[in-house]
């Protein structure tokens, strides 16, 4: 018994940390969503007006949706893609492959802010290193931010930028991969393109599983870029959920609203979770 | 230009010019000792300042703070500087938390806001009748009217922007205009400043005569206007609000929209040395009193003139938009005399005529004319002349500010937005104005559901 209390000691700092900081917020919004609330003043009971007013008549709450539907559908299956094949070709055992691995993989320990303000400057539609390189081959490249049809899918490209912390994770699921399977297929006369689409991909399933979710979690969360480097323009094309859900809390001093939209977003995310779980059975292969 | 040839670094000179950067190097340092420091006094009631002013402004709030501290013996004014990004937010957290400054200076024009949300506190109860009438009959027109909300003064203006016509007589030479003579309309200024346009062998804009930029700075120019004191409402989608669109989205089509578009994300940063009208980007360009005495610094050399923006054929001169800085009382504020004590001195409420020693420091206009008639301040207007236009535009009753409803924060976002829609071609400027008034009036049905009184 002593022992227990002893261990929960121990642990008391972090539970204290996550009951104060995120269990008890976490739970207040869920009272919050349902009031008026400006942060300074006691909340008001308004019922599901909040829910209400957001599904029938904020037209930049399902823009904003939009804009977030579009841009994890975009950036999550490219960063699995990007990680995916990274990972495969630094798996590979060539003359300074460390140093290629860490070079490929420091771009996603960079603060996220610095990398926006380098992007501001190599998207620069006029002064940018991008378009500059593009001119080179003789067309103008477009206004990347300024842009209504390159502003997001800039941001998309971007956070190929990061994908070095999934590519380390895809990497220790390929050295996890038994090395008799190759061998057998080899054996069996198995080409290369055989044994990633029989092996490979298979045996990795899992880790792109758990990279598929992380990243659908940190799409529909996407903020940091969107703020510092667009504010939501031009025209509205990047005011992804979270920046629009940031700006009716601290802006325009609706925490209560704020709150229901947190919700629905939370909503939203579970279900895309569940749903990618279901799928899961057709496609993942954790070796039993 | 004569080109050196190249020189070979020998060890001494090497020597040389690394011993001098550490003189350099030294000799800044030394300077920096210079600045003046905040000085700590114990045994006074402290007053919790937060403000913005960063970079060349932040010494003079010292200044000024140190002036403060040592002209009275009952509270201590202690300065934060906060990030201009984050301002509102701390100050939200801090009352939230029951602990927010005694003062706070703010950019954002959200006094209203604030006010309606219970933030900040009326400051009424503090001033005097004799306060109050000098802020009512001395003020410029723009500042008497500013900081209220239902009848009462939530936010002391301490500073307030104005927008004039800056210009570049070396343009004007160059491309045989007399810089003496200066249009008298805005549709001639416009004329004349498309012989000033150049552009390079691919056909992009280097440089632009005029570009019309942001409708709220050029709706005052049309006689039109924002907010309807009388009823109480915002006033959007009117004949006069659509010439300023209108006329501002014709002289970019003109220049062509894609062209403006990608001109302007060429230009570096519009902040202190590196703003555009220095390099010659613009010829003429309509921009905030706060230039001067940044061109005084960082381009002491640049000849330049200043008029008030001409008025449009059948519009109104002297007229201007402008963004006023306040200074707020917090609800939970501990030393709220104190705070108000502050206030007066930093803003000349109390004496107009010691004050006006304070705003040459920062380069801004006073909030009282009598200010603005001391020595101390019509000597510096001497050494930047080009000041005075501000001034003279200052006593205009043609200035328009954003409107003092509860929801103005979301009210300007979505002019900026349907501005911009108009502005790019997305939409006719008829139907950006019409969308505006149909988002706010959305807004305005939404909020009414959550409950807020009269849009509030």
């Amino acid at each position: 018994m002593r022992k227990r209390w002893l261990g929960y000691a121990f642990i008391s700092p972090w539970l204290i940390g996550f009951v104060v900081f995120t269990a008890y917020p976490f739970l207040a919004s869920i009272y919050f969503s349902f009031t008026r609330y400006s942060i300074v003043s006691s909340p008001v009971w308004v019922g599901a007006t909040n829910y209400r007013t957001l599904i029938f008549h904020d037209p930049l709450f399902l823009k904003s949706l939009f804009v977030t539907f579009n841009f994890a559908l975009f950036s999550v299956p490219l960063g699995v893609f990007a990680g995916v094949g990274m990972a495969l070709l630094l798996n590979h055992n060539i003359r300074g492959i460390r140093v290629y691995r860490t070079l490929f993989f420091l771009p996603s320990v960079a603060p996220t802010v610095a990398n926006a303000m380098v992007f501001l400057w190599l998207l620069n539609g006029e002064n940018g290193l991008v378009n500059r390189l593009i001119k080179v081959s003789g067309h103008d490249g477009p206004d990347w931010l300024n842009s209504t049809d390159w502003a997001l899918r800039s941001l998309i490209l971007m956070t190929l930028w990061g994908i070095g912390g999934s590519m380390v994770i895809y990497l220790a699921g390929l050295k996890d991969i038994p090395a008799h399977l190759y061998e057998a297929a080899v054996i069996d006369g198995a080409g290369a393109l055989q044994r990633l689409r029989h092996i490979t991909l298979p045996m990795l399933s899992p880790v792109i599983f758990f990279n598929l979710v992380m990243g659908v979690i940190g799409a529909f969360q996407y903020f940091t870029e969107a703020y510092v480097m667009t504010q939501g323009g031009p025209e509205d094309s990047t005011m992804v959920y979270a920046l629009y859900l940031f700006q009716r809390a601290w802006k325009y001093l609706d925490m209560g609203y704020a709150s229901a939209m947190a919700w629905v977003l939370f909503l939203i995310v579970m279900m895309v979770t569940g749903i990618l779980f279901r799928t899961q059975q057709r496609w993942v292969h954790y070796g039993d | 230009m004569a080109i050196d040839p190249p020189t070979t670094l020998t060890r001494r000179k090497f020597l040389a010019r690394t011993a001098g950067a550490a003189a350099t190097g030294a000799a800044s340092l030394a300077g920096c000792r210079t600045v003046e420091r905040f000085v700590h006094r114990s045994g006074r009631k402290t007053v919790r300042l937060w403000h913005l002013l960063s970079a060349e402004w932040l010494e003079p709030v010292q200044r000024a703070v140190n002036r403060f501290n040592e002209s009275q013996g009952r509270y201590e004014v202690t300065p934060l500087l906060l990030p201009s990004g984050e301002s509102d937010s701390k100050l939200l957290i801090s009352a939230a938390g029951g602990d927010p400054p005694d003062v706070m200076l703010v950019w954002s024009q959200i006094t209203s806001a604030w006010a309606s949300a219970n933030i900040i506190q009326p400051l009424d109860p503090f001033m005097s009748a004799a306060e109050k009438q000098l802020l009512l009959t001395n003020a410029y027109p723009v500042v008497a009217r500013s900081g209220w909300d239902h009848g009462k003064l939530y936010g002391l203006t301490h500073g307030f922007d104005l927008f004039v016509i800056y210009y570049r007589p070396d343009i004007f030479r160059s491309v045989g205009l007399d810089p003496d003579r200066f249009p008298e309309t805005l549709e001639e200024m416009t004329a004349i400043g498309e012989k000033m346009n150049t552009f390079d062998s691919t056909g992009s804009l280097t440089r632009v005569g005029y570009l019309p930029q942001t409708f709220q700075y050029h709706v005052p120019l049309f006689g039109g206007k924002l907010y309807d004191a009388q009823s109480g409402k915002v006033t959007l989608n009117t004949p006069e609000n659509l010439r300023a669109l209108q006329y501002i989205v014709d002289a970019r089509s003109k220049l062509g929209l894609d062209k403006v578009l990608r001109f302007q994300s060429g230009l570096p940063t519009d902040s202190g040395a590196a703003w555009p009208f220095i390099s010659g980007s613009y010829g003429m360009t309509m921009d905030g009193e706060w230039r001067v005495e940044q061109l005084r610094r960082y381009a002491p050399q640049l000849e330049y003139r200043t008029i008030p923006v001409p008025p449009p054929r059948g519009g109104k001169s002297l007229a201007s938009f402008s963004m006023v800085n306040y200074l707020v009382i917090p609800k939970q504020a501990r030393e709220p005399e104190g705070a108000w004590t502050f206030m007066k001195f930093w803003t000349g409420l109390e004496n107009p005529e010691r004050a006006a020693e304070f705003f040459p420091w920062y380069g801004w206009m006073p909030v009282l004319q009598r200010s603005e008639n001391t020595k101390v301040y019509q000597n510096w207007l001497k050494t930047v002349p080009q000041y005075r236009t501000f001034l003279k535009v200052a006593k205009s009753d043609n200035i328009v500010t954003t409107p003092p409803v509860p929801y103005q924060t979301y009210l300007m976002d979505r002019i900026t937005y349907f501005d911009q829609l108009a502005m790019r071609g997305t939409l006719t400027p008829k139907q950006a104005l019409i969308n505006l008034e149909q988002d706010i009036e959305a807004e305005l049905v939404r909020r009414k559901g959550l409950g807020y009184v009269d849009g509030a």
